[in-house]
C-alpha cells in the first residue's frame, strides 16, 4: 500500500460513509429551521414550535420507543427463559440448524406472514372458526392494525427472540459459563441461585451493547409497522415517510424536524452504546461473533 | 415437556416458509378454507409473472444489484478496514461508522433523497445501488475492523521482512487469509442489499422494482399467491447459504457464515 493510498482511505471513508449522512442532516436541519427548500424565507423557528406542539409527533415518539423496549424485553426474557431451559436440546444439529431459519426471513416477508395468519380472515380465524371459537368472521378479535400493535409486536418479536437465543448461546459458550455453573453447584449452589446471580448477569453484560444496537433497529423499523401498524399513531419511521410522501408540501418542513429529533436520540443512544461496549470490551460486530 | 416445546418452536420458524411455498402454489385459497381449495398450480411459478407482476424481472434487478453491492462494499469495506484499523485514531472511525449503520434505512433515505434528485439518480438502478453501498459499505468496515488484529499485521510484516513487496503481501497473504471473513461480509451485505426495502423505495422511486418492492406491490394488489412466489424467491438465497453453511463451512477450519 502506498503512503498515497493510506492518506486517500480516511477520504473515501468520510465521502461514502459520513458525508452523506452529514450533508443530509444539515440539509434537514436547514429546511427545518426555513433556510433551504422551496418554502424556506429565511431563518425561523415556527416549524420547531408547531412541531414540538403537535401530539401525533410525541405520540409516535412514544409507541416507537415503548414497541422497540417491549420488543427488546420480551425476546431476552424469551431467549434467556429457553437458553436454560432447552440448553440440551438446543446442542442438537438439526435444532441449531433450524433455530437460523427466522434469520433468512427479511421483515417484509415476515409481515406479510403474519398478514395472511393474523388477519380477520387469516389462518388463525379459519382455525378458530373451524373448532368452534367464534362463528362469524367478526369475532375474530383485531390482531393486525390494531389499537394495542399486537401484530407489530408478534411479528417483531418472531424476528428476533431467535436471533438473541443464537446469540446469548454463543456467549454463553465464549464466557466458559458451563464450567463457571459446575463449579457454583460444587460449592453448593442451587440451580436457581447459579442462574439468577451467574448466569444471567454474565449473559445480560455480555449481550448489552447488542441489545441497545437492536433496540435502535427496531425504534427505526419499517416493513413491518407499515404493513401491520396503525397510521395514526404512527411509529417513527412510518410518521416521517408519511410527512415526507404527503401532497401537502406544508408537511415537509415538519419531516424535517422530526429527522432531525430522530438523529439527535440516534446520537444519544449511540453515544451510550459505545460507552457500554467499551466497559464490555466485547465486539459485538467481529465475524466471529 | 422440553421435547415437545422445542419441536412447537421449530415449527414456528418453518411454518412461515412452508405456508407461503404452499400459498404461491395455491389458485383458489379464500375464506374460510383451511387447505386450497382448487387444488394447487405451477402457473405462477412457470410464467415469470408474465400474465400480471413480472416477478422474473424484479428478481434478475434484486440480484444483480445485491451481487454488485455486495461485491464493491466487501472490496472497499476491506481495504478502508485495513487502513483504518491501524490508523491512530482508530476508535473515532469506529464509533464514526457505527452512525450510518445505525440509522433507519427509510429515514436515511429521505436525507439523502435531495442530493439524488438534483445529481438525477432517483429512480435509477445506479442510484439506488449508491444508496445501498452507502448503507452497507460503513457495515463491511465494521464487519473487518476486528478482523484486522495484530496477527494479521504480523503476518504482513513478515512478508515485508522476507523481502515480499506490498503487492505480494496483499495478494499472498493478506486476501487468502481473509477468505472467510471476505465471504461472511459478502454475503452479508448481498442479504442486506437483497432485503433492503425502505432506501429502494424512496431513492428507486418504485422505478427500481426489486423483489422486496415487488412483493409490497402485490400486497397491495391483493396478488397474494404471487407476493407468497416472491417471498420464498427472497427467502431462497438466505436459506441456501444457511445450509452450504451447515454441509461445509461448520467443519473445522472453515469459516462460519451464519
Amino acid at each position: 500500500m502506498t503512503m498515497k493510498f493510506k492518506h486517500l482511505t480516511p477520504l473515501f471513508f468520510l465521502t461514502f460513509a459520513i458525508l452523506p449522512l452529514a450533508a443530509g442532516l444539515v440539509y434537514a436541519l436547514l429546511y427545518s429551521l426555513g433556510m433551504v427548500g422551496a418554502l424556506g424565507q429565511g431563518f425561523t423557528l415556527q416549524n420547531w414550535q408547531s412541531t414540538l406542539s403537535d401530539v401525533s409527533f410525541w405520540a409516535s415518539f412514544g409507541v416507537s420507543i415503548v414497541i422497540a423496549a417491549m420488543v427488546t424485553g420480551i425476546s431476552t426474557g424469551l431467549a434467556l427463559g429457553l437458553l436454560l431451559w432447552l440448553r440440551p436440546q438446543l446442542e442438537q444439529p438439526t435444532v441449531r440448524f433450524l433455530l437460523h431459519w427466522p434469520l433468512a426471513l427479511p421483515p417484509m416477508i415476515a409481515a406479510f406472514f403474519s398478514f395472511q395468519w393474523l388477519g380477520s380472515s387469516g389462518m388463525l380465524a379459519r382455525i378458530a372458526l373451524h373448532i368452534g371459537w367464534i362463528d362469524r368472521i367478526d369475532d375474530f378479535p383485531n390482531l393486525i392494525n390494531d389499537a394495542w400493535y399486537f401484530g407489530v409486536c408478534f411479528t417483531q418479536i418472531l424476528l428476533t427472540f431467535p436471533f438473541f437465543l443464537l446469540l446469548l448461546r454463543s456467549h454463553y459458550y465464549a464466557a466458559n459459563l458451563p464450567n463457571f455453573a459446575q463449579l457454583a453447584a460444587t460449592l453448593g449452589a442451587s440451580s436457581s441461585y447459579t442462574h439468577t446471580r451467574i448466569i444471567i448477569p454474565v449473559l445480560l453484560q455480555r449481550a448489552a451493547p447488542t441489545l441497545l444496537l437492536y433496540f435502535v433497529f427496531l425504534l427505526g423499523a419499517f416493513e413491518v409497522p407499515l404493513l401491520l401498524g396503525r397510521q395514526s399513531p404512527a411509529m417513527i419511521s412510518i410518521f416521517i415517510n408519511q410527512k415526507f410522501n404527503r401532497f401537502n408540501v406544508a408537511d415537509l418542513p415538519v419531516a424535517y424536524v422530526v429527522t432531525v429529533v430522530y438523529s439527535v436520540l440516534l446520537i444519544v443512544i449511540i453515544s451510550i452504546f459505545w460507552n457500554v461496549r467499551k466497559r464490555t470490551l466485547q465486539p459485538t460486530l467481529s465475524p466471529d461473533s | 415437556m422440553r421435547r415437545i416445546v422445542t419441536v412447537l418452536l421449530l415449527s414456528l420458524f418453518v411454518l412461515p416458509f412452508g405456508y407461503l411455498l404452499l400459498l404461491s402454489f395455491a389458485t383458489g385459497w379464500r375464506f374460510p378454507a383451511l387447505l386450497p381449495e382448487e387444488g394447487l398450480t405451477l402457473d405462477h411459478w412457470t410464467n415469470l409473472g408474465s400474465t400480471g407482476g413480472n416477478w422474473g424481472a424484479s428478481a434478475l434487478t434484486s440480484l444483480l444489484l445485491a451481487i454488485a453491492v455486495g461485491l464493491i462494499s466487501t472490496a472497499a469495506g476491506f481495504l478502508t478496514a485495513k487502513q483504518l484499523a491501524a490508523h491512530p485514531r482508530r476508535s473515532l472511525w469506529l464509533t464514526l461508522a457505527y452512525f450510518p449503520y445505525a440509522f433507519s434505512p427509510v429515514i436515511y433515505a429521505h436525507c439523502l433523497k435531495f442530493f439524488f434528485n438534483v445529481s438525477n439518480l432517483s429512480g435509477a438502478f445506479s442510484g439506488v445501488l449508491l444508496a445501498q453501498f452507502i448503507l452497507t459499505y460503513p457495515f463491511a468496515i465494521l464487519l473487518f475492523f476486528n478482523h484486522f488484529d495484530p496477527a494479521i499485521k504480523a503476518m504482513e510484516d513478515l512478508t515485508y521482512t522476507l523481502g515480499g513487496s506490498a503487492r505480494a503481501a496483499f495478494w499472498r497473504v493478506l486476501v487468502p487469509i481473509s477468505r472467510p471473513a471476505l465471504l461472511i461480509c459478502f454475503f452479508q451485505t448481498f442479504l442486506i442489499s437483497w432485503f433492503e426495502y425502505g432506501l429502494t423505495a424512496v431513492i428507486g422511486l418504485g422505478q427500481v422494482r426489486t423483489l422486496t418492492i415487488a412483493v409490497y406491490q402485490y400486497i397491495g394488489e391483493a396478488n397474494h399467491y404471487v407476493a407468497a412466489l416472491a417471498s420464498c424467491l427472497i427467502s431462497l438465497p438466505p436459506l441456501l447459504l444457511l445450509w452450504l453453511n451447515q454441509r461445509f463451512l461448520l467443519a473445522p477450519g472453515h469459516g462460519n457464515l451464519a
